[in-house]
């Protein structure tokens, strides 16, 4: 291992705590990590010829260089519908657990949303990133980015409060929302 | 005349991504609307039951399934031992986490581990775990940065159940950057991040002990092994009034209980 490996094993906690977001189910996201993971060796060069980006400055742009691809397997893996399933029902979650009404409901309201808006939710929501970073990571425009994100949330908040959709004031929304029906909204 | 509050201002505004000037034009608006208001609040509830369902994945250990081959490597050599006691430790941790605040699916595991009471000692190893997978985040180590010391502090003094305080170690040369929640066996952990101008990061975490655990003197706790070699992270750890602290860092003996020792004092003169 060199210290590009260890940086990739150094940041897979973060990568499988973003793609059990994405997958809602923890097998199909390790294999989607594990994936990830090899795109990444397979296509470091790239990496390391990004303008302004050195690895060995340190950690910086490599994870969401890494969630760029995650994403973009995920997309692929979407236009062969076969090969994904997004668990609706989440496996393994006893109903003594601490919150269950809380994190059920999250998780459940998560599964629900097509997934360009739960991408950007978690990108925005989890990560920290910002709108910029997120539209580089998805590849597309920071307006549809933001448009995705007041989608998501609102929509969240309809299915985890039972809020009536807001009526939203002076709606932001660019073009190319994509959101729309469940399964695979095309993300470019 | 003031631009007219968007709809992205107000997720903006949720997400913290507002100068002070606009922030101050969104939160007047949000006082005559308390629908507006609603809607902000219930989006930041939404993130917080984001990390609350996910956070404890990034304590689990990595399965081989998530890994290349390549990346699973323990062949000789340095680096395949550092990641080698990352993920042992990581695989430790977990097992010791799953009855607390970890993770959704860590809960299958609950029943096994929470007869055990948390110790000291555990604790210590959490803390050097997580110390361990925080600290060389370079974008994200901390979820509440120190600019927003009175909100990391109300936070986590509230996922805590007990009023937390933050020693000033910057006579000792660490400026604090901020702060996030861990798990701990049986319960949550607050861990305040400390960096040092060359950039070297300890963390200080802090738990609630089970009622009448004894108070203890300051121990050393390492990594297993003679893992990391020479600069791997290490943790002084004590018990004192209900509380256990862990103060990691990847410093000598006498560095690391000098900064203890820092702690512990500010915490009796308070």
């Amino acid at each position: 291992m060199d210290g590009f490996d260890r940086q990739l094993v150094a940041l897979a906690p973060r990568l499988r705590r973003h793609a059990r977001g994405l997958t809602g189910d923890a097998a199909s996201a390790d294999d989607l990590v594990q994936d990830t993971l090899e795109r990444a060796l397979r296509y470091r060069w790239r990496f390391r010829l990004r303008a302004g980006a050195w690895w060995g400055d340190g950690a910086d742009g490599l994870l969401s260089w890494l969630l760029t691809m995650m994403h973009r397997l995920r997309i692929n893996a979407y236009r062969r519908a076969d090969l994904v399933t997004f668990a609706d029902t989440l496996p393994d979650v006893p109903s003594a657990a601490p919150g269950p009404a809380l994190r059920l409901d999250l998780a459940r309201a998560l599964a629900q949303l097509p997934e360009a808006q739960r991408a950007v939710l978690l990108l925005v929501g989890l990560e920290q990133f910002t709108y910029a970073e997120a539209a580089q990571v998805l590849g597309v425009p920071a307006g549809t980015v933001m448009s995705r994100l007041a989608r998501a949330r609102e929509r969240m908040r309809e299915l985890m409060d039972g809020a009536a959709p807001a009526a939203g004031i002076a709606a932001g929304s660019g073009p190319g929302t994509g959101a729309g029906g469940p399964g695979l909204q095309r993300v470019k | 005349m003031m631009p007219p509050i968007s709809e992205s201002d107000l997720h903006a505004y949720a997400d913290g991504r507002l100068d002070p000037s606009r922030r101050a034009e969104v939160e007047a608006f949000l006082a005559a609307h308390p629908e507006a208001a609603g809607r902000v609040g219930a989006w930041r509830r939404q993130a917080q039951e984001l990390h609350a369902a996910l956070d404890g994945v990034l304590n689990e250990a990595v399965p081989l399934r998530a890994l290349p081959p390549r990346l699973q490597g323990r062949a000789a050599g340095p680096a395949a031992r550092a990641a080698g006691w990352r993920m042992a430790l990581a695989a430790s941790v977990a097992s010791l986490v799953a009855g607390g605040a970890a993770g959704w699916l860590a809960h299958g595991h609950a029943d096994d581990l929470a007869a055990r009471a948390p110790s000291a000692e555990r604790f210590a190893r959490e803390a050097l775990a997580s110390h361990v997978v925080y600290a060389p985040e370079v974008r994200h180590p901390v979820e509440v940065a120190a600019s927003d010391e009175a909100h990391l502090v109300a936070w986590l003094s509230k996922r805590l159940g007990a009023p937390l305080r933050v020693p000033d170690l910057r006579a000792e040369g660490y400026r604090l950057i901020g702060g996030r929640l861990g798990v701990a066996e049986g319960g949550p952990s607050a861990m305040l991040m400390y960096e040092a101008d060359n950039g070297s990061r300890v963390s200080l975490q802090l738990r609630h002990m089970a009622p009448g655990t004894a108070d203890a003197a300051f121990r050393l706790e390492r990594l297993p092994g003679n893992a990391g070699g020479a600069g791997a992270a290490a943790a002084f750890y004590w018990v004192d009034r209900d509380l256990g602290f862990a103060l990691a860092g990847p410093l000598e003996r006498a560095a690391l209980l000098a900064l203890a020792q820092a702690v512990y004092r500010q915490y009796q003169d308070g």
